[in-house]
């Protein structure tokens, strides 16, 4: 634990100077800082509150229980996914977009460990080769 | 080993010495890190370049 020292000696005179400049640029660049936070809120708008427009929706009975997909802009990847089975989409959207694990979906779905990487991977690949194609 | 002669061996660059300033301002940059009180790991980078920078320049 550190004190502020009595300032008596050269060595404790300097050690307080030292102290006080020091705080001061500490300070200033932590103005600066927030500075800059501020005004970077400011000119980024966030993507979190998207509105959720369930009249612009393409295919109603697909999205049921999927509103991701309806914040979907690119309309060769919503062909590209809508092609794919429940499962594939289902493991793909999950693992993509909430981040899940490999385990999890293995407990959710009753596939093994294999089974899951094995299906996210080639609906990868599935989506991959769909959007070139098209492109 | 003293303060000044500790700041002396920081500014011609001997690491150890730098090291020992920084644990010893740690607690200061850490009070100074915290906005809205949530430690920012960034801005705490950014002070510790501070630091740095102070070591250099501050005149004995």
């Amino acid at each position: 634990m550190w004190q502020k020292n009595n300032g008596k000696s050269e060595t404790e005179i300097l050690q307080n100077q030292f102290t006080a400049y020091l705080a001061t640029a500490v300070q200033r660049r932590r103005n600066d800082y927030i500075q800059q936070m501020n005004r970077r809120q400011q000119t980024e708008s966030l993507t979190d509150g998207f509105p959720f427009m369930p009249e612009c929706s393409i295919e109603q009975d697909m999205l049921l229980g999927l509103p991701v997909l309806m914040q979907i802009e690119d309309s060769v990847l919503f062909r590209a996914l809508k092609e794919l089975s429940e499962r594939e989409r289902y493991i793909f959207l999950e693992r993509t977009l909430v981040g899940k694990s490999f385990e999890m979906l293995a407990q959710e779905t009753g596939l093994g460990y294999k089974g899951v990487s094995a299906v996210y991977y080639r609906t990868v690949q599935k989506i991959k080769k769909k959007t070139e194609v098209t492109k | 080993m003293n303060f000044k002669e500790m700041l002396l061996q920081a500014k011609s660059g001997r690491e150890p010495a730098v090291i020992e300033l920084l644990e010893m301002y740690k607690p200061l940059l850490v009070k100074y890190a915290i906005i809205n009180g949530r430690f920012d790991e960034d801005l705490y980078q950014e002070l510790c370049i501070s630091l740095l920078k102070c070591i250099a320049q501050f005149r004995i």
